[in-house]
Protein backbone atom coordinates (compact mmCIF):
# COMPACT_ATOMS: atom_id res chain seq x y z
CA UNK A 1 0.00 0.00 0.00
CA UNK A 2 1.67 3.25 -1.13
CA UNK A 3 2.00 6.14 1.29
CA UNK A 4 -0.50 8.99 0.83
CA UNK A 5 0.83 12.03 -1.00
CA UNK A 6 0.03 15.69 -0.43
CA UNK A 7 -3.25 16.72 -2.09
CA UNK A 8 -3.13 18.78 -5.29
CA UNK A 9 -3.17 22.54 -4.76
CA UNK A 10 -5.81 23.06 -7.42
CA UNK A 11 -9.11 21.18 -7.74
CA UNK A 12 -10.17 20.30 -11.29
CA UNK A 13 -13.69 19.14 -10.60
CA UNK A 14 -14.91 15.86 -9.15
CA UNK A 15 -14.35 13.71 -12.27
CA UNK A 16 -10.79 14.83 -12.93
CA UNK A 17 -9.86 14.93 -9.22
CA UNK A 18 -11.18 11.38 -8.87
CA UNK A 19 -9.21 10.25 -11.91
CA UNK A 20 -5.97 11.79 -10.61
CA UNK A 21 -6.52 10.34 -7.13
CA UNK A 22 -6.93 6.85 -8.63
CA UNK A 23 -3.84 7.41 -10.77
CA UNK A 24 -1.71 8.42 -7.78
CA UNK A 25 -2.77 5.37 -5.78
CA UNK A 26 -1.91 3.03 -8.67
CA UNK A 27 1.52 4.54 -9.38
CA UNK A 28 4.31 2.42 -7.87
CA UNK A 29 6.83 5.24 -7.77
CA UNK A 30 8.53 7.27 -5.03
CA UNK A 31 6.16 9.81 -3.50
CA UNK A 32 7.84 12.79 -5.16
CA UNK A 33 7.45 11.23 -8.60
CA UNK A 34 3.83 10.30 -7.94
CA UNK A 35 3.13 13.96 -7.25
CA UNK A 36 4.97 14.96 -10.45
CA UNK A 37 3.02 12.48 -12.60
CA UNK A 38 -0.24 13.65 -11.03
CA UNK A 39 0.58 17.29 -11.77
CA UNK A 40 1.71 16.48 -15.32
CA UNK A 41 -1.44 14.51 -16.17
CA UNK A 42 -3.56 17.12 -14.36
CA UNK A 43 -2.11 19.89 -16.56
CA UNK A 44 -2.80 17.75 -19.62
CA UNK A 45 -6.42 17.24 -18.56
CA UNK A 46 -6.87 20.99 -18.08
CA UNK A 47 -5.42 21.78 -21.51
CA UNK A 48 -7.42 19.09 -23.27
CA UNK A 49 -10.66 20.10 -21.52
CA UNK A 50 -10.12 23.72 -22.56
CA UNK A 51 -9.53 22.65 -26.17
CA UNK A 52 -12.70 20.53 -26.16
CA UNK A 53 -14.76 23.31 -24.54
CA UNK A 54 -13.50 25.72 -27.21
CA UNK A 55 -14.66 23.14 -29.75
CA UNK A 56 -18.20 23.41 -28.40
CA UNK A 57 -18.46 20.77 -25.66
CA UNK A 58 -19.88 21.44 -22.23
CA UNK A 59 -17.25 21.49 -19.46
CA UNK A 60 -18.61 18.25 -17.98
CA UNK A 61 -18.60 16.42 -21.32
CA UNK A 62 -15.15 17.83 -22.10
CA UNK A 63 -13.79 16.57 -18.79
CA UNK A 64 -15.29 13.13 -19.40
CA UNK A 65 -13.82 13.02 -22.92
CA UNK A 66 -10.38 14.12 -21.72
CA UNK A 67 -10.43 11.35 -19.12
CA UNK A 68 -11.59 8.80 -21.69
CA UNK A 69 -8.68 9.65 -23.98
CA UNK A 70 -6.15 8.99 -21.25
CA UNK A 71 -7.63 5.57 -20.58
CA UNK A 72 -8.19 3.79 -17.24
CA UNK A 73 -6.03 5.35 -14.49
CA UNK A 74 -4.64 2.02 -13.31
CA UNK A 75 -3.52 1.12 -16.87
CA UNK A 76 -1.88 4.52 -17.37
CA UNK A 77 -0.22 4.26 -13.94
CA UNK A 78 1.06 0.78 -14.76
CA UNK A 79 2.49 1.92 -18.12
CA UNK A 80 4.19 4.99 -16.64
CA UNK A 81 5.57 3.00 -13.71
CA UNK A 82 7.13 0.40 -16.01
CA UNK A 83 8.43 3.04 -18.40
CA UNK A 84 10.43 4.64 -15.61
CA UNK A 85 11.68 1.52 -13.83
CA UNK A 86 14.39 0.45 -16.26
CA UNK A 87 17.29 -1.88 -15.50
CA UNK A 88 19.66 0.97 -16.33
CA UNK A 89 17.99 3.13 -13.67
CA UNK A 90 18.29 0.34 -11.12
CA UNK A 91 22.01 -0.17 -11.79
CA UNK A 92 22.64 3.57 -11.67
CA UNK A 93 20.67 3.71 -8.41
CA UNK A 94 22.78 1.00 -6.79
CA UNK A 95 26.01 2.79 -7.72
CA UNK A 96 24.70 6.22 -6.77
CA UNK A 97 23.21 5.01 -3.49
CA UNK A 98 26.43 3.25 -2.47
CA UNK A 99 28.41 6.43 -3.15
CA UNK A 100 25.91 8.63 -1.33
CA UNK A 101 25.75 6.23 1.63
CA UNK A 102 29.55 6.25 1.88
CA UNK A 103 29.48 10.03 2.13
CA UNK A 104 26.66 9.92 4.68
CA UNK A 105 28.55 7.34 6.73
CA UNK A 106 31.65 9.55 6.70
CA UNK A 107 29.59 12.46 8.01
CA UNK A 108 28.04 10.11 10.57
CA UNK A 109 31.49 9.03 11.70
CA UNK A 110 32.35 12.62 12.63
CA UNK A 111 29.01 13.01 14.40
CA UNK A 112 29.45 9.67 16.21
CA UNK A 113 33.00 10.46 17.26
CA UNK A 114 31.98 13.83 18.66
CA UNK A 115 28.96 12.36 20.50
CA UNK A 116 30.92 9.50 22.04
CA UNK A 117 33.73 11.80 23.12
CA UNK A 118 31.23 14.04 24.91
CA UNK A 119 29.60 11.05 26.60
CA UNK A 120 32.98 9.51 27.49
CA UNK A 121 34.18 12.73 29.11
CA UNK A 122 30.88 13.00 31.01
CA UNK A 123 31.18 9.38 32.16
CA UNK A 124 34.76 9.89 33.32
CA UNK A 125 33.74 12.99 35.27
CA UNK A 126 30.85 11.04 36.81
CA UNK A 127 33.21 8.24 37.82
CA UNK A 128 35.68 10.71 39.29
CA UNK A 129 32.82 12.32 41.21
CA UNK A 130 31.59 8.96 42.46
CA UNK A 131 35.10 8.06 43.51
CA UNK A 132 35.41 11.25 45.56
CA UNK A 133 31.95 10.92 47.14
CA UNK A 134 32.16 7.22 47.97
CA UNK A 135 35.89 7.16 48.71
CA UNK A 136 36.54 4.24 46.45
CA UNK A 137 40.13 5.09 45.60
CA UNK A 138 41.64 5.23 42.17
CA UNK A 139 39.47 3.91 39.41
CA UNK A 140 40.48 3.02 35.95
CA UNK A 141 39.04 1.69 32.73
CA UNK A 142 40.49 -1.69 33.49
CA UNK A 143 38.67 -3.80 30.97
CA UNK A 144 39.84 -3.17 27.39
CA UNK A 145 36.36 -4.24 26.24
CA UNK A 146 35.17 -0.76 27.21
CA UNK A 147 37.33 0.82 24.57
CA UNK A 148 35.67 -1.49 22.03
CA UNK A 149 32.25 -0.51 23.38
CA UNK A 150 32.90 3.18 22.91
CA UNK A 151 34.52 2.49 19.54
CA UNK A 152 31.43 0.56 18.41
CA UNK A 153 29.16 3.38 19.59
CA UNK A 154 30.97 5.70 17.18
CA UNK A 155 29.46 3.64 14.35
CA UNK A 156 25.82 4.04 15.41
CA UNK A 157 25.48 7.40 13.67
CA UNK A 158 27.12 6.21 10.41
CA UNK A 159 24.81 3.17 10.40
CA UNK A 160 21.81 5.43 10.93
CA UNK A 161 22.72 7.87 8.17
CA UNK A 162 23.91 5.21 5.71
CA UNK A 163 20.70 3.15 6.08
CA UNK A 164 18.52 6.19 5.50
CA UNK A 165 20.57 7.42 2.55
CA UNK A 166 20.73 4.03 0.86
CA UNK A 167 16.93 3.70 0.86
CA UNK A 168 16.28 7.29 -0.11
CA UNK A 169 18.74 7.42 -3.02
CA UNK A 170 17.95 3.93 -4.31
CA UNK A 171 14.23 4.70 -4.31
CA UNK A 172 14.62 8.03 -6.07
CA UNK A 173 17.14 6.92 -8.70
CA UNK A 174 15.56 3.57 -9.46
CA UNK A 175 12.07 5.16 -9.52
CA UNK A 176 10.76 2.64 -7.05
CA UNK A 177 8.73 3.39 -3.93
CA UNK A 178 10.74 3.48 -0.71
CA UNK A 179 8.54 0.81 0.83
CA UNK A 180 9.53 -1.59 -1.95
CA UNK A 181 13.32 -1.10 -1.75
CA UNK A 182 13.76 -0.63 1.98
CA UNK A 183 12.92 -4.23 2.87
CA UNK A 184 15.76 -5.49 0.70
CA UNK A 185 18.22 -2.83 1.74
CA UNK A 186 17.32 -3.35 5.39
CA UNK A 187 17.69 -7.10 5.26
CA UNK A 188 20.68 -7.46 2.93
CA UNK A 189 22.50 -4.38 4.27
CA UNK A 190 21.65 -5.27 7.86
CA UNK A 191 23.00 -8.78 7.31
CA UNK A 192 26.23 -7.45 5.80
CA UNK A 193 26.68 -4.94 8.63
CA UNK A 194 25.96 -7.71 11.16
CA UNK A 195 28.54 -9.98 9.51
CA UNK A 196 31.15 -7.24 9.80
CA UNK A 197 30.36 -6.14 13.36
CA UNK A 198 29.44 -9.50 14.90
CA UNK A 199 31.51 -12.06 12.99
CA UNK A 200 34.43 -10.44 11.18
CA UNK A 201 35.46 -7.72 13.65
CA UNK A 202 37.70 -9.03 16.44
CA UNK A 203 38.61 -7.02 19.51
CA UNK A 204 38.74 -7.18 23.30
CA UNK A 205 35.10 -7.65 24.35
CA UNK A 206 32.85 -7.44 27.36
CA UNK A 207 29.06 -7.47 27.61
CA UNK A 208 28.75 -3.74 26.92
CA UNK A 209 30.93 -3.94 23.81
CA UNK A 210 28.96 -6.91 22.45
CA UNK A 211 25.73 -4.93 22.97
CA UNK A 212 27.30 -1.84 21.37
CA UNK A 213 28.42 -3.92 18.37
CA UNK A 214 24.97 -5.54 18.04
CA UNK A 215 23.35 -2.09 18.08
CA UNK A 216 25.20 -1.12 14.85
CA UNK A 217 23.29 -3.52 12.52
CA UNK A 218 20.14 -2.98 14.58
CA UNK A 219 20.31 0.78 13.98
CA UNK A 220 20.93 0.17 10.27
CA UNK A 221 17.97 -2.21 10.08
CA UNK A 222 15.55 0.07 11.93
CA UNK A 223 16.49 3.25 10.07
CA UNK A 224 16.45 1.61 6.64
CA UNK A 225 13.12 -0.12 7.31
CA UNK A 226 11.54 3.18 8.28
CA UNK A 227 13.28 5.39 5.69
CA UNK A 228 11.36 7.29 3.03
CA UNK A 229 12.36 8.31 -0.48
CA UNK A 230 13.46 11.63 0.99
CA UNK A 231 11.07 13.77 -1.03
CA UNK A 232 8.27 13.35 1.46
CA UNK A 233 9.11 14.87 4.80
CA UNK A 234 9.22 12.47 7.77
CA UNK A 235 6.72 13.34 10.46
CA UNK A 236 7.80 15.39 13.45
CA UNK A 237 6.96 12.43 15.65
CA UNK A 238 9.24 10.10 13.66
CA UNK A 239 12.06 12.63 13.79
CA UNK A 240 11.78 13.00 17.56
CA UNK A 241 11.53 9.23 18.01
CA UNK A 242 14.78 8.71 16.06
CA UNK A 243 16.55 11.40 18.06
CA UNK A 244 15.27 9.95 21.35
CA UNK A 245 16.41 6.45 20.36
CA UNK A 246 19.89 7.68 19.49
CA UNK A 247 20.23 9.69 22.70
CA UNK A 248 18.95 6.79 24.81
CA UNK A 249 21.43 4.38 23.29
CA UNK A 250 24.27 6.80 23.76
CA UNK A 251 23.43 7.42 27.40
CA UNK A 252 22.68 3.73 28.04
CA UNK A 253 26.26 2.71 27.38
CA UNK A 254 27.96 4.46 30.32
CA UNK A 255 24.92 3.78 32.52
CA UNK A 256 25.27 0.09 31.74
CA UNK A 257 28.92 0.41 32.60
CA UNK A 258 28.17 1.95 35.95
CA UNK A 259 25.62 -0.78 36.65
CA UNK A 260 27.96 -3.60 35.76
CA UNK A 261 30.86 -1.79 37.37
CA UNK A 262 33.36 -3.78 35.38
CA UNK A 263 35.29 -0.70 34.33
CA UNK A 264 35.58 0.36 37.92
CA UNK A 265 38.05 -2.27 39.01
CA UNK A 266 40.61 -1.12 41.46
CA UNK A 267 43.92 -0.51 39.82
CA UNK A 268 45.90 -3.68 40.34
CA UNK A 269 49.62 -3.80 40.09
CA UNK A 270 51.41 -5.95 37.60
CA UNK A 271 52.44 -9.57 38.00
CA UNK A 272 54.79 -10.34 40.86
CA UNK A 273 53.99 -7.46 43.15
CA UNK A 274 51.12 -6.24 45.31
CA UNK A 275 48.46 -8.83 46.11
CA UNK A 276 50.25 -11.55 44.17
CA UNK A 277 53.24 -11.51 46.53
CA UNK A 278 51.30 -13.30 49.22
CA UNK A 279 49.74 -15.73 46.83
CA UNK A 280 50.44 -18.88 48.81
CA UNK A 281 48.78 -17.45 51.89
CA UNK A 282 45.87 -16.25 49.88
CA UNK A 283 45.43 -19.58 48.22
CA UNK A 284 44.92 -21.16 51.59
CA UNK A 285 42.85 -18.30 52.92
CA UNK A 286 40.46 -18.43 50.06
CA UNK A 287 40.15 -22.18 50.05
CA UNK A 288 42.02 -22.67 46.84
CA UNK A 289 43.05 -26.14 47.99
CA UNK A 290 39.43 -27.26 47.81
CA UNK A 291 39.74 -28.87 44.40
CA UNK A 292 43.25 -30.09 45.17
CA UNK A 293 45.74 -30.34 47.99
CA UNK A 294 48.13 -27.51 48.57
CA UNK A 295 51.68 -28.84 48.94
CA UNK A 296 53.76 -27.44 51.79
CA UNK A 297 56.92 -29.56 51.49
CA UNK A 298 57.80 -28.53 47.95
CA UNK A 299 60.95 -29.89 46.33
CA UNK A 300 63.31 -27.45 44.62
CA UNK A 301 61.33 -26.42 41.55
CA UNK A 302 63.97 -24.11 40.18
CA UNK A 303 62.89 -20.75 38.89
CA UNK A 304 59.36 -20.37 37.59
CA UNK A 305 58.08 -17.93 35.01
CA UNK A 306 54.91 -16.74 33.44
CA UNK A 307 54.52 -14.62 30.31
CA UNK A 308 51.44 -13.33 28.57
CA UNK A 309 51.53 -13.01 24.82
CA UNK A 310 48.45 -12.16 22.73
CA UNK A 311 46.05 -13.87 25.10
CA UNK A 312 48.27 -16.92 25.59
CA UNK A 313 49.61 -17.38 29.13
CA UNK A 314 52.86 -19.34 29.02
CA UNK A 315 54.13 -21.05 32.17
CA UNK A 316 57.51 -22.67 32.79
CA UNK A 317 59.21 -24.63 35.64
CA UNK A 318 62.99 -25.01 35.38
CA UNK A 319 63.45 -28.19 37.40
CA UNK A 320 61.24 -30.65 35.59
CA UNK A 321 62.94 -33.70 37.08
CA UNK A 322 62.16 -32.69 40.66
CA UNK A 323 58.48 -32.40 39.85
CA UNK A 324 58.20 -35.49 37.69
CA UNK A 325 59.65 -37.84 40.31
CA UNK A 326 56.66 -37.09 42.55
CA UNK A 327 53.73 -36.14 40.27
CA UNK A 328 52.33 -37.13 36.91
CA UNK A 329 49.57 -35.74 34.63
CA UNK A 330 51.01 -32.27 35.17
CA UNK A 331 48.73 -29.41 34.21
CA UNK A 332 48.81 -25.67 33.82
CA UNK A 333 45.52 -24.24 35.15
CA UNK A 334 44.08 -20.74 34.91
CA UNK A 335 41.71 -19.71 37.72
CA UNK A 336 39.47 -16.68 37.93
CA UNK A 337 40.37 -14.06 40.51
CA UNK A 338 37.73 -11.92 42.15
CA UNK A 339 37.52 -8.37 40.84
CA UNK A 340 37.86 -6.77 44.27
CA UNK A 341 41.52 -7.19 44.96
CA UNK A 342 43.23 -10.38 43.98
CA UNK A 343 41.58 -13.26 45.88
CA UNK A 344 40.39 -16.27 43.99
CA UNK A 345 36.79 -15.99 42.92
CA UNK A 346 34.90 -18.20 45.35
CA UNK A 347 32.10 -18.69 42.86
CA UNK A 348 34.23 -21.09 40.85
CA UNK A 349 35.53 -24.50 41.86
CA UNK A 350 37.11 -25.35 38.50
CA UNK A 351 39.76 -23.60 36.41
CA UNK A 352 38.49 -21.80 33.31
CA UNK A 353 41.35 -23.10 31.16
CA UNK A 354 43.81 -25.97 31.42
CA UNK A 355 46.68 -27.33 29.33
CA UNK A 356 49.16 -30.22 29.81
CA UNK A 357 52.72 -29.39 30.82
CA UNK A 358 55.40 -31.02 28.70
CA UNK A 359 59.15 -31.41 29.16
CA UNK A 360 61.36 -29.37 26.87
CA UNK A 361 65.11 -29.29 27.52
CA UNK A 362 64.63 -30.18 31.16
CA UNK A 363 61.94 -27.54 31.68
CA UNK A 364 58.23 -28.06 32.16
CA UNK A 365 56.38 -25.77 29.80
CA UNK A 366 52.76 -25.21 28.85
CA UNK A 367 50.39 -22.52 27.64
CA UNK A 368 46.72 -21.76 28.21
CA UNK A 369 44.52 -19.31 26.34
CA UNK A 370 43.15 -16.76 28.79
CA UNK A 371 41.30 -14.46 26.35
CA UNK A 372 38.63 -16.82 25.11
CA UNK A 373 36.44 -17.18 28.20
CA UNK A 374 33.74 -14.64 28.91
CA UNK A 375 33.95 -12.42 31.97
CA UNK A 376 37.51 -13.38 32.79
CA UNK A 377 39.45 -10.28 33.70
CA UNK A 378 41.82 -11.21 36.52
CA UNK A 379 43.27 -14.68 36.85
CA UNK A 380 45.98 -16.79 38.41
CA UNK A 381 48.05 -19.44 36.79
CA UNK A 382 48.89 -22.59 38.83
CA UNK A 383 50.64 -25.90 38.25
CA UNK A 384 48.90 -29.08 39.43
CA UNK A 385 49.73 -32.77 39.22
CA UNK A 386 48.52 -36.20 40.38
CA UNK A 387 50.49 -37.62 43.31
CA UNK A 388 51.15 -41.38 43.75
CA UNK A 389 48.09 -41.67 46.02
CA UNK A 390 45.85 -40.48 43.13
CA UNK A 391 44.95 -37.02 44.47
CA UNK A 392 45.55 -33.82 42.53
CA UNK A 393 47.96 -31.45 44.26
CA UNK A 394 48.47 -27.77 43.72
CA UNK A 395 52.24 -27.70 43.22
CA UNK A 396 52.86 -24.00 42.78
CA UNK A 397 51.50 -20.75 41.44
CA UNK A 398 53.20 -19.00 38.55
CA UNK A 399 51.56 -15.61 38.98
CA UNK A 400 48.50 -13.69 37.97
CA UNK A 401 47.54 -11.09 35.48
CA UNK A 402 44.59 -9.65 33.66
CA UNK A 403 43.21 -10.10 30.19
CA UNK A 404 40.06 -9.39 28.25
CA UNK A 405 38.09 -11.73 26.07
CA UNK A 406 39.30 -11.17 22.52
CA UNK A 407 37.46 -12.30 19.43
CA UNK A 408 34.31 -11.55 17.52
CA UNK A 409 30.96 -10.81 19.15
CA UNK A 410 29.77 -14.19 17.87
CA UNK A 411 32.74 -15.86 19.59
CA UNK A 412 31.77 -14.03 22.79
CA UNK A 413 28.15 -15.14 22.54
CA UNK A 414 29.08 -18.77 21.97
CA UNK A 415 32.03 -18.86 24.39
CA UNK A 416 31.84 -20.79 27.68
CA UNK B 1 -13.05 -0.78 -40.45
CA UNK B 2 -12.12 -2.08 -37.02
CA UNK B 3 -9.03 -3.78 -38.46
CA UNK B 4 -7.96 -0.54 -40.15
CA UNK B 5 -8.09 1.28 -36.83
CA UNK B 6 -6.17 -1.48 -35.12
CA UNK B 7 -3.41 -1.49 -37.76
CA UNK B 8 -3.17 2.28 -37.56
CA UNK B 9 -2.97 2.16 -33.75
CA UNK B 10 -0.24 -0.48 -33.90
CA UNK B 11 1.71 1.54 -36.48
CA UNK B 12 1.36 4.65 -34.37
CA UNK B 13 2.46 2.87 -31.22
CA UNK B 14 5.58 1.54 -32.93
CA UNK B 15 6.51 4.93 -34.36
CA UNK B 16 5.55 7.05 -31.36
CA UNK B 17 9.11 7.44 -30.02
CA UNK B 18 10.26 8.60 -33.46
CA UNK B 19 7.35 11.04 -33.67
CA UNK B 20 8.09 12.45 -30.20
CA UNK B 21 11.82 12.83 -30.88
CA UNK B 22 11.16 14.46 -34.25
CA UNK B 23 8.61 16.85 -32.73
CA UNK B 24 11.08 17.96 -30.08
CA UNK B 25 13.84 18.66 -32.61
CA UNK B 26 12.73 22.30 -32.82
CA UNK B 27 12.67 22.91 -29.08
CA UNK B 28 11.14 21.95 -25.76
CA UNK B 29 7.42 21.21 -25.38
CA UNK B 30 5.12 19.76 -22.75
CA UNK B 31 3.07 16.60 -23.26
CA UNK B 32 -0.15 18.22 -24.42
CA UNK B 33 1.70 20.35 -26.98
CA UNK B 34 3.64 17.36 -28.27
CA UNK B 35 0.39 15.48 -28.96
CA UNK B 36 -1.11 18.53 -30.62
CA UNK B 37 2.01 19.19 -32.72
CA UNK B 38 1.99 15.60 -34.00
CA UNK B 39 -1.65 15.92 -34.96
CA UNK B 40 -1.10 19.24 -36.71
CA UNK B 41 2.05 18.24 -38.58
CA UNK B 42 0.50 15.01 -39.79
CA UNK B 43 -2.53 16.90 -41.05
CA UNK B 44 -4.67 15.14 -38.40
CA UNK B 45 -3.65 11.79 -39.90
CA UNK B 46 -1.81 10.81 -36.74
CA UNK B 47 -3.46 11.33 -33.36
CA UNK B 48 -1.44 9.59 -30.68
CA UNK B 49 -3.43 8.32 -27.75
CA UNK B 50 -2.68 10.34 -24.64
CA UNK B 51 -2.63 7.07 -22.72
CA UNK B 52 0.34 5.95 -24.83
CA UNK B 53 2.04 9.34 -25.08
CA UNK B 54 2.99 9.78 -21.44
CA UNK B 55 4.48 6.29 -20.91
CA UNK B 56 6.50 6.85 -24.11
CA UNK B 57 7.73 10.23 -22.85
CA UNK B 58 8.73 8.74 -19.49
CA UNK B 59 10.46 5.80 -21.18
CA UNK B 60 12.48 8.11 -23.44
CA UNK B 61 13.41 10.19 -20.40
CA UNK B 62 14.47 7.08 -18.47
CA UNK B 63 16.60 5.99 -21.44
CA UNK B 64 18.33 9.36 -21.46
CA UNK B 65 16.92 10.55 -24.80
CA UNK B 66 14.90 13.34 -23.17
CA UNK B 67 15.35 15.72 -20.28
CA UNK B 68 12.39 17.15 -18.39
CA UNK B 69 12.07 20.50 -16.61
CA UNK B 70 9.16 21.91 -14.63
CA UNK B 71 8.01 25.41 -15.57
CA UNK B 72 5.33 27.41 -13.82
CA UNK B 73 2.37 28.07 -16.10
CA UNK B 74 1.04 31.60 -16.55
CA UNK B 75 -2.05 31.51 -14.40
CA UNK B 76 -2.32 27.75 -14.90
CA UNK B 77 -0.69 24.72 -13.34
CA UNK B 78 3.02 24.00 -13.65
CA UNK B 79 3.97 21.97 -16.74
CA UNK B 80 6.66 19.47 -17.50
CA UNK B 81 8.66 20.43 -20.56
CA UNK B 82 10.70 17.87 -22.48
CA UNK B 83 13.73 18.53 -24.64
CA UNK B 84 16.11 16.36 -26.63
CA UNK B 85 19.46 15.41 -25.15
CA UNK B 86 22.56 14.66 -27.22
CA UNK B 87 21.67 10.99 -26.85
CA UNK B 88 18.15 11.81 -27.99
CA UNK B 89 19.45 13.49 -31.13
CA UNK B 90 21.54 10.42 -31.94
CA UNK B 91 18.54 8.18 -31.23
CA UNK B 92 16.41 10.32 -33.56
CA UNK B 93 18.96 9.98 -36.37
CA UNK B 94 19.00 6.20 -35.91
CA UNK B 95 15.20 6.00 -35.75
CA UNK B 96 14.87 8.04 -38.92
CA UNK B 97 17.30 5.78 -40.79
CA UNK B 98 15.47 2.67 -39.53
CA UNK B 99 12.11 4.13 -40.46
CA UNK B 100 13.28 5.11 -43.95
CA UNK B 101 14.59 1.60 -44.54
CA UNK B 102 11.43 0.04 -43.13
CA UNK B 103 9.02 2.31 -44.99
CA UNK B 104 11.01 1.87 -48.22
CA UNK B 105 10.79 -1.89 -47.85
CA UNK B 106 7.05 -1.80 -47.13
CA UNK B 107 6.50 0.53 -50.11
CA UNK B 108 8.43 -1.74 -52.45
CA UNK B 109 6.51 -4.82 -51.37
CA UNK B 110 3.17 -2.97 -51.59
CA UNK B 111 4.04 -1.53 -55.03
CA UNK B 112 5.07 -4.96 -56.35
CA UNK B 113 1.86 -6.54 -55.05
CA UNK B 114 -0.32 -3.94 -56.77
CA UNK B 115 1.47 -4.08 -60.15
Amino acid sequence: MPEPVAPAQQTLGPAMDGYLASLVVALELPNGERIEVRDEIGAHLIDLRSELVEGGMSPESAAAEAIRRLGPPNVLAHEITHARQTRRALLAAIGGATWAATGAAARGLILGLASVMIVAVAAMLAMAGASRVFGTGTWTLWDAGWLTAFGAAVFWAPAWLAGRTLVSVTARRSHRPAERVRRWIGLVGGLLVALVTLVWFRAPLNLASVIALAVVPAVFLVTSLTATDGLSEPSKKARWATLALFATLLVALPVLGLMLATPMQKQLSSVGSGPYDSMAAMLHATGFDLPGRFVTDLPDLGSTSMTLDQGLANGALENAAAVMTRWHDLRLEAWRASPSGGELDQAYTLPFATAPLTVQAGRLVGAVRVDSTRDVTLWWLVVTGISPDGGRDVITTLGGSNSTFTGSALDWLTAP
Amino acid sequence: MFEDRQIRAQLLKGTLPLLILATLRDGELHGYHIARRIRERSGEALAPSEGALYPALHRLEAEGALEATWREGEGGPRRRYYRLTAGGLAALARAERDWAAFAGGVNRVAAEGSS
